[in-house]
């Protein structure tokens, strides 16, 4: 597996890889796949249904399956996040400091209530069921949302996607500022990791800090800042010479 | 006459000098190559006959109407001028900017206001041009250096434009690549295109043009002619920078290094 800046090109490629597999989804029509995740998450945004969200937590699962998208990189992506921003935050919701309730398991119990400053502490810490539910609801909602999301992005080619938008009736001015910025996202971060592998084969000793001097990575930053200027000058120049005079 | 351009000089913003005093004549129907080394100023100068920069002093005509930055934005002169000139960059990944080569080729015909229909037989035409059919649904990711360069160029001829401005077409390409692309210029010399061409690899130079101006480090005109006399003259191409001339050995033998 590779890592740093060429994980993102060839995470890319992962996609791009799955979404050209002969499975379920890809051989669906990418409106359709686009129309059913936006309802998607518009529903498990208004719903607070824990077993709704389960259930689609698991037929995203078995899709992912029978679509032949990579199943190691597709958890990766929706759990990593899910445990990040759902788990994670939502975590000490599930313990009556927060929210009071009903204990189901007793962490910890002191002799007395414990009041320190403005804070009080009941007796005991316990999770409770009321924390449980709302842990539940946040972490499966994100879980769900994340699932639907990622197994349309694994099963969509990018300009598949591009162009079921543009048969959707999204103006095409917005479709071609998201192409572009999609190809040049890429452009960019292709150039950053040449540089680094430029960088990493000059390095003999790790460089120090100080004496005045800008660091490899300053230094590398400020140059593709410079570079892309000069690019996005010269893309808007290609533009304009095939007759491109604004949105 | 094309083009007009009478002691044309340009520098850009924060004052690094882009060109010096460059006058030229290009005729309709020519084939006229710009040689220079690199840093001679020879994308600046396809840039400004693009209309895309505008000299700071001299004059530059196109068919005889000057180019300023004030005709351009009058849209029925830049819409003309769109449709008759095309420049192909240096660098194909400034010009391949949207995800897909269908939609790359279809870019300029789709500024033009054409229909569907019309879009649509552009972009056959140009890919069975440039004989690319089959990587229309191809992203600019998945192409080789020598299938960007001709998907560029196809981009352009999509425009139909009757001048073409192509910036160092040959430059970085493999072998067959670079011969594929002068089978391209033949074409396009047999459509009776006039065609002003950036180049700096003289063993393309006789296929693509007939005449040539020598640009120098100085960024400005050091000569010009028939290409097979600039060819021959080493002093000049010499001078200008483009050749090496070296004696190595023991007997001190002069040789050029093209």
């Amino acid at each position: 597996m590779k890592r740093g800046i060429s994980s993102f090109l060839f995470q890319a490629l992962i996609s791009e890889e799955s979404a050209g597999a002969n499975g379920i989804l890809q051989n669906l029509d990418p409106r359709i796949k686009l129309v059913l995740s936006l309802a998607l998450v518009i529903l498990l945004s208004l719903v607070h249904s824990i077993l709704l969200f389960a259930g689609i937590v698991l037929i995203c699962l078995i899709f992912s399956l029978v679509s032949r998208i990579r199943f190691k990189a597709y958890i990766g992506r929706v759990w990593i996040p899910a445990a990040i921003f759902g788990g994670l935050v939502s975590l000490p919701a599930t313990i009556n400091i927060f929210i009071p309730g009903e204990p189901l398991l007793v962490l910890w119990k002191f002799s007395g209530p414990v009041v320190l400053g403005p804070i009080h502490i009941q007796e005991e810490i316990a999770v409770t069921h009321q924390g449980v539910i709302s842990f539940l609801t946040l972490f499966l909602r994100i879980a769900a949302t994340l699932s639907a999301v990622i197994l349309v992005s694994m099963t969509t080619k990018w300009q598949d996607a591009l162009r079921a938008l543009q048969d959707m009736g999204v103006p095409r001015s917005f479709i071609l500022i998201l192409a572009i910025t999609y190809r040049y996202i890429f452009l960019f971060v292709h150039l950053l990791d040449n540089r680094n592998l430029a960088l990493r084969s000059r390095t003999i000793v790790e460089h120090k800090k100080g004496a005045g001097r800008a660091t490899p990575a300053a230094a590398s930053a400020g140059a593709l800042l410079k570079k892309y200027i000069e690019k996005s000058e010269q893309l808007h120049g290609a533009m304009v010479s095939r007759g491109f005079h604004g949105f | 006459m094309v083009f007009e351009l009478k002691n044309v000089s340009f520098s850009y913003p924060g004052g690094s000098p882009g060109l010096s005093s460059v006058s030229l004549k290009v005729s309709e129907g020519e084939r006229v190559a710009i040689l220079g080394p690199n840093g001679s100023g020879k994308s600046t100068l396809l840039k400004l006959m693009d209309g895309l920069l505008f000299p700071e002093s001299g004059s530059m005509l196109f068919r005889g109407v000057a180019i300023t930055k004030q005709v351009f934005s009058d849209q029925n002169f830049n819409r003309s001028f769109r449709k008759s000139v095309g420049l192909v960059f240096q660098d194909p990944e400034v010009q391949l900017f949207t995800s897909s080569v269908r939609e790359e080729v279809a870019f300029g015909p789709v500024q033009l206001g054409l229909t569907d229909e019309e879009v649509s037989a552009r972009i056959n035409n140009a890919l069975a041009f440039l004989n690319i059919q089959g990587l229309e649904e191809r992203s600019p990711f998945q192409l080789s250096a020598g299938e960007k360069k001709k998907v560029a160029i196809a981009s352009i001829l999509a425009v139909n434009p009757d001048v073409l401005l192509l910036d160092e077409p040959t430059a970085d390409l493999d072998p067959r690549s670079v011969w594929e692309i002068v089978d391209v210029f033949e074409k396009l010399y047999m459509e009776k295109k006039t065609i002003v061409v950036s180049t700096l690899d003289l063993h393309v130079l006789p296929e693509v043009a007939d005449r040539v101006y020598v640009l120098d480090e100085q960024r400005t005109i050091r000569g010009s002619g028939p290409t097979k006399e600039i060819l021959s003259n080493l002093e000049l191409l010499n001078e200008a920078n483009i050749i090496h001339i070296h004696k190595h050995g023991r007997d001190r033998t002069g040789h050029v290094h093209l």
